[in-house]
């Protein structure tokens, strides 16, 4: 069982920890800056310091960063260029840097796959707490928008709104209170949690509907899969 | 905390030295590099474990149309993934497959299209997240169970072989397919260039000499079960996955800590889930990339884990460093030679490194072998590591 203790949104954090450092953020992306601040506060609202794991998903990771390595590698031809955007380029990029800016030497894993990466990312967090109930896992999803991806999705599919943004979750296995409660779906027939289709389409869309759910005041079961009949799929039930 | 046992009942993979398992385990008895001079893009020569099949060739291989765009990282999965898998469909098999780059081998080609605004090909956009190849490979064995792709740079197929094994022992799957592929592409030479960390000859891991990694390509894939299913099914295993761990060194972003603490506690941790001691462990395929940082620290963490440290090799001297892939293609390169009773060698080390004693195996030397650990590390300070052991 998970427990979630905290949500945070990406976005402006009020009345949260102390902002990154001058000196950290200026070696930070964007997506890594935002998935730190995000991060920062869901364990802050916790009142924990330090996670036991990192699980994060993202449907296209750094696209920023992909994109400015990509500019250099036609621009600048075979000159030696500079290694920056390329070392932030991997879709681990947010996971590893909140280890290490929070000196978590636990499990660090990143799942991108599209959509259903949030979903792959509590089942990874559930089969961790499964094993060691008293950890504190921190789960988040995280995509960023850029124009070249706007450009290519209206040409793919004309008028479509893409979106971007991030939410993020501290999970436990054991406590006495909690917002929700996340298990193995099983037999379970509960509604599926499905992406608000008023809003931008992004791959952490999911992430968001769980987290409007839950502040919402979850009143009933949620089912989390891509199938709806897998043994994998997950129940967010209120607590 | 060991719970129950997991057999590896089924193993694929396509790499510099090999198109198949056989024809890789021949090339590891051998001791035969399929590391290459070549040019790729506009970069000078550099040496590079490329795989020997075009890609209509490994379209032909698999039965598939010329039709469509398929990148690289997805036709290598599949034909790696066939071989593990065998004939037929497997609708209840889970996928958790690993890359870093996916589709970008076709991305670099239309980039220049795109930021121009010239969409004809747009279409293509759809295999570049790393998630495509996933879903091919899922297609072609006709799963339609639980996928995930895992990519947390050179430790992502270990995390995937790792993720299956604990749905498994919670009983959230019968059968699963993990692995992972990357693509020899220009955007992970010119970053690894641009990090100065690619040797332009062939690469020297654990050597005073070396100059950094050759880039390899591969796909590599374990069919992971329940021990109890297969043999109440009558499937034998070719080995057991008895440990894996997944740390991190939460020291700098692409760099180890100088003690090496992470590899150190993923390894430990690794050994530890096997029930066994570090004494244990008959050889390690170590993660060995021929950078200066990786090598230096990898063996530190050996040092202190290990006394002595057992025969060790990296086998990315035969094959270049496959990235995604590396974990799942060493962890199949560990279970041919526990079953050929093998240490492979690729060294072209003629002294220890500084500070060091410990050296890699020179030659591929025959021997009893009950347990291998396989070491995979990361961008990110990602540390994962693997024991594979010979079934009782």
């Amino acid at each position: 069982m998970s427990i979630v203790r905290s949500i945070s949104r990406l976005g402006p954090i009020e009345g949260d920890p102390a902002p990154i450092p001058g000196s950290a953020a200026r070696r930070l992306s964007s997506i890594q800056h935002e998935a730190c601040l995000m991060a920062l506060a869901a364990l802050h609202r916790a009142g924990v310091a330090r996670p036991d794991a990192i699980v994060a998903s993202t449907a296209l990771g750094c696209l920023d960063d992909i994109e400015r390595f990509l500019t250099e590698l036609y621009d600048a031809g075979d000159a030696l260029l500079s290694p920056l955007p390329f070392m932030r380029s991997t879709h681990n990029t947010m996971a590893g840097q909140l280890a290490l800016m929070l000196r978590c030497d636990g499990p660090n894993i990143t799942h991108a796959q599209g959509f259903d990466g949030f979903h792959a990312s509590l089942v990874e967090a559930e089969l961790l707490l499964n094993e060691r109930p008293e950890w504190n896992v921190l789960v988040l999803a995280i995509d960023e928008r850029t124009a070249l991806l706007d450009r290519l999705a209206q040409a793919l599919q004309p008028g479509i709104n893409v979106g971007g943004g991030g939410e993020a979750f501290l999970l436990t296995g054991t406590n006495d209170q909690g917002l929700a409660r996340i298990t193995w779906a099983d037999s379970s027939t509960a509604t599926p949690l499905l992406a608000d289709p008023a809003l931008p389409i992004h791959g952490s869309m999911l992430a968001r509907r769980m987290g409007d759910a839950i502040a919402g005041g979850l009143r009933s079961a949620l089912r989390i899969g891509p199938s709806g009949s897998t043994a994998t799929d997950l129940l967010l039930s209120p607590w | 905390m060991n719970g129950p046992a997991i057999a590896i009942t089924g193993a694929g993979a396509v790499c510099a030295i090999g198109t198949s398992t056989v024809e890789i385990a021949h090339a590891l008895a051998e001791g035969r590099s399929g590391i290459v001079p070549r040019r790729i893009g506009n970069f000078p020569e550099l040496h590079v474990g490329a795989v020997a099949l075009s890609n209509p060739e490994i379209a032909q291989r698999l039965g598939l149309g010329a039709d469509g765009p398929r990148s690289r990282t997805a036709l290598l999965a599949m034909l790696a993934a066939r071989e593990a898998v065998g004939e037929g469909t497997q609708p209840d098999m889970a996928v958790i497959s690993a890359s870093t780059v996916g589709g970008m081998d076709l991305t670099e080609d239309l980039f220049d299209d795109w930021r121009k605004d010239r969409m004809e090909q747009a279409r293509i956009a759809r295999e570049h997240p790393v998630s495509a190849h996933t879903i091919a490979v899922a297609s072609t064995i006709g799963s339609r169970a639980f996928q995930t792709t895992i990519s947390t740079a050179c430790s992502s197929s270990a995390n995937a072989i790792a993720m299956g094994a604990r749905l498994l022992q919670q009983g959230r799957a019968r059968r699963i397919l993990a692995g992972g592929s990357d693509p020899l592409c220009r955007f992970t030479m010119a970053g690894f260039r641009a990090l100065s960390a690619m040797d332009p000859q062939h690469c020297r891991p654990f050597s005073p000499e070396r100059k950094g990694m050759n880039l390899g390509e591969g796909a590599a894939y374990l069919v992971l079960e329940r021990l109890d299913d297969a043999v109440r099914d009558g499937r034998a295993p070719l080995a057991l996955l008895a440990g894996w761990s997944n740390r991190n060194d939460a020291h700098h972003a692409t760099a180890t800590s100088p003690d090496g603490h992470g590899p150190y506690q993923a390894m430990q941790e690794a050994i530890a889930r096997a029930g066994l001691q570090p004494s244990d462990i008959d050889h390690i395929n170590a993660h060995g990339t021929a950078t200066d940082n990786n090598d230096d620290t990898e063996l530190r963490a050996m040092e202190r884990l290990f006394d002595p440290v057992p025969p060790f090799t990296s086998t990315k001297a035969l094959t270049g460093h496959t990235l995604a892939a590396a974990g799942a293609l060493e962890a199949v390169i560990a279970l041919q030679c526990l079953r050929m009773g093998l240490v492979p060698a690729a060294s072209i080390a003629h002294a220890p490194m500084s500070g060091h004693t410990a050296m890699p195996v020179a030659a591929p030397m025959r021997a009893a072998l009950k347990a291998i650990l396989s070491s995979s590390f990361g961008f990110g300070g990602n540390c994962s590591a693997l024991v594979i052991t010979r079934p009782a």
